[in-house]
């Protein structure tokens, strides 16, 4: 947070001065690509959850079995890798690579509406609270946020599913809410961080109110800290969501989650270590991907925010 | 220095106060009926009414808030609603063996990150160093119940080096306890040993880039005195801030870990009591335990800040 909070450097009034519409802008995303694309682990990321991206889209057409197709013969359960089974069968003798596949479905799901939620709560939050400040701001909403994020977050988000019960929903939501917390801390630093800076005299100057610079100044601003964040949270929520669904209190069975997989290849580990392999090479390889990509994110889009996450 | 301190503690104080507002409602607000889930469905309503007087639920909020947190003052935080045990007694039992793995696995996590945070940072750029911090974000993408699958696996079934799960108490037999410690607390340090390598490489790469370390090796001194009385003591601060997030990691994956290897603990009576049994009043105590440490420990790592760096001392004056 310091990084945030120290930011002493000017900011870009010269491209305030400018026609600060066009040219800049295009030329910030160019550079930020170059960047990011020099970074040749980011890029080995990116290819990846696309790849991940385009399984869990098209999951029906690139699975060989329906997820939930049991066949109990004796021959059939715990079936170690053949050309049938890529990936072995598990105790209910259901393909393990196909359900797999169905739970990169899951996890992209689960990582794309938590974000989505906790930046829809915190960014207007956070936005508002540190442009106006206030005793809302400093007694309420900072405390709430102090609270959350004192707590390590799988004991609140279990303590939130005790009230709520477990299903994907109700996972997806608690998640957002829990991880929001650190995304308000972040905008608000950075509004505190700019609000003095002449480009926002400046307009205010030029008659605009409060919600016009929020919207105008302060929002373009944010956009870049949260997009690294977004991608660095992907990592801690994928495998919080794995962790939820290993002990029963996330996405319940025979829903194909990673973590529920993980589990009850865990449960018969000694029998077979094959249904546990599938969903346990997914997960790692989704969350190195999502590292690599927030590393490489943060270095091209802004050098000062090293120290997120 | 002193008003410092008394901020540090009265905001840490402030935190547990919302923490256990927010515990007690979520517990108490949205559970829905306990005495109806104790009776079952066809209780009749003078029955459920004499449970729920027993319970305390016919009082007001806020009075049940008040008679939680004065009982909990003096060591009573109620009986488990399902199995009508005192709490207090239940987290006697399963306190240490909590407090035992978080400790072992944050004493790991600092043995081992800061040496070779210190060591990956020395030559920045080299195929070496390039090579750690790659492997660092690796094991940093390897959860712990995936990390103890295969410890469990590798060392407890095939090669059957150490006894695979379960737990034995440090009064019974101290050797036999630590060899049933050795693969979870590896398992549950992989993620924040990395993570805190990582950072105390990139403050030592920044620290090791300042003038007074150039200074510092111009007047003579040994590259040891350099590296660790000038560099280490100047990227402490970042390196104890990540080490105070991870304390809340740690304990969390306390959670996930006990449950991997079967540990009798905090983190299985957690998942216990909200996976199969439902109790809303043994969970809402639980978040509080949890709560402690973690603002406990933050609150002396803010203490430390201090003690290392002068400046703050200086600047904590004015």
């Amino acid at each position: 947070m310091s990084a945030l909070d120290a930011r002493s450097q000017p900011a870009p009034v010269v491209a305030v001065a400018t026609n600060w519409r066009d040219r800049p802008r295009v030329d910030l995303a160019l550079r930020v690509l170059r960047i990011f694309v020099r970074n040749r682990p980011a890029v080995v990321g990116a290819v990846l959850l696309f790849g991940l991206g385009i399984v869990a889209a098209f999951a029906p057409w690139i699975a060989p079995y329906p997820p939930l197709q049991a066949d109990l013969c004796f021959a059939c359960v715990y079936q170690p890798p053949t050309w049938d089974h890529v990936a072995g069968t598990d105790l209910l003798g259901r393909d393990v690579l196909s359900r797999t596949i169905f739970g990169a479905r899951i996890a992209w799901q689960v990582v794309v509406v938590a974000i989505g939620v906790a930046i829809g709560i915190s960014v207007p939050t956070g936005l508002a609270a540190g442009y106006l400040g206030g005793k809302l701001d400093e007694l309420v909403i900072m405390r709430i946020v102090d609270a959350l994020m004192a707590m390590p977050a799988l004991i609140l988000i279990l303590a939130m599913t005790a009230a709520v019960g477990p299903n994907l929903i109700n996972t997806m939501l608690i998640i957002g809410i829990v991880w929001s917390a650190g995304y308000a801390r972040m905008t608000r630093g950075v509004v505190l961080s700019i609000k003095q800076e002449p480009f926002i005299e400046a307009a205010r100057c030029m008659g605009a109110g409060p919600l016009r610079i929020i919207t105008k100044h302060l929002l373009p601003n944010v956009v870049a800290p949260v997009i690294v964040l977004a991608s660095l949270s992907a990592v801690a929520i994928i495998l919080v969501e794995a962790g939820l669904s290993f002990i029963g209190a996330g996405v319940q069975q025979p829903t194909p989650a990673w973590g529920g997989m993980i589990f009850e290849g865990y449960s018969n580990l000694f029998r077979s270590a094959w249904p546990v392999m599938a969903p346990g090479v997914a997960v790692v390889l989704m969350v190195v991907s999502f590292n690599f990509v927030g590393d490489g994110l943060r270095d091209a889009l802004d050098p000062r925010l090293r120290n997120i996450g | 220095m002193i008003s410092y301190i008394t901020t540090r503690l009265l905001s840490s104080l402030l935190v547990l106060v919302i923490v256990s507002i927010v515990a007690f409602i979520l517990m108490n607000v949205v559970e829905g009926d306990p005495a109806r889930a104790m009776l079952g469905l066809n209780a009749t309503p003078e029955a459920i009414a004499a449970v729920e007087a027993s319970l305390g639920l016919d009082k007001p909020l806020h009075a049940r808030y008040r008679h939680w947190i004065s009982n909990a003052f003096q060591g009573d935080l109620g009986l488990a609603l399902t199995s009508r045990i005192p709490i207090t007694e239940i987290f006697k039992s399963k306190i240490v063996p909590t407090m035992e793995l978080g400790i072992l696995a944050l004493l790991v996590m600092l043995c081992v990150s800061i040496p070779v945070g210190v060591l990956a940072a020395l030559r920045p750029g080299s195929k070496t160093e390039v090579a750690a911090s790659t492997s660092m974000i690796v094991g940093a993408s390897i959860p712990e119940y995936l990390s103890g699958i295969a410890l469990v696996y590798i060392a407890g079934f095939q090669l059957e080096w150490l006894p695979r799960i379960g737990y034995v108490p440090l009064t019974e037999d101290v050797i036999d306890n630590l060899r049933h410690m050795v693969m979870p607390v590896i398992a549950l340090s992989l993620i924040s040993t990395t993570l805190v390598m990582r950072q105390t490489r990139s403050a030592m790469i920044t620290v090791l880039r300042d003038d007074y370390i150039r200074t510092a090796r111009a007047k003579g001194l040994r590259d040891r005195a350099v590296i660790f009385r000038h560099g280490l003591r100047n990227a402490m601060i970042p390196v104890i801030t990540v080490f105070g997030f991870q304390v809340g990691v740690v304990f969390g994956g306390a959670v996930i870990t006990e449950q991997v290897f079967a540990i009798p603990g905090m983190g299985r009576l957690f998942v216990q009591s909200v996976v199969q049994v439902q109790d809303y009043s043994v969970v809402q105590n639980l978040v509080m335990f949890f709560a402690i440490i973690t603002i406990t420990v933050n609150l002396l790592v803010d203490l430390t800040y201090p003690l290392i760096d002068p400046r703050i001392r200086q600047g904590v004056n004015s």
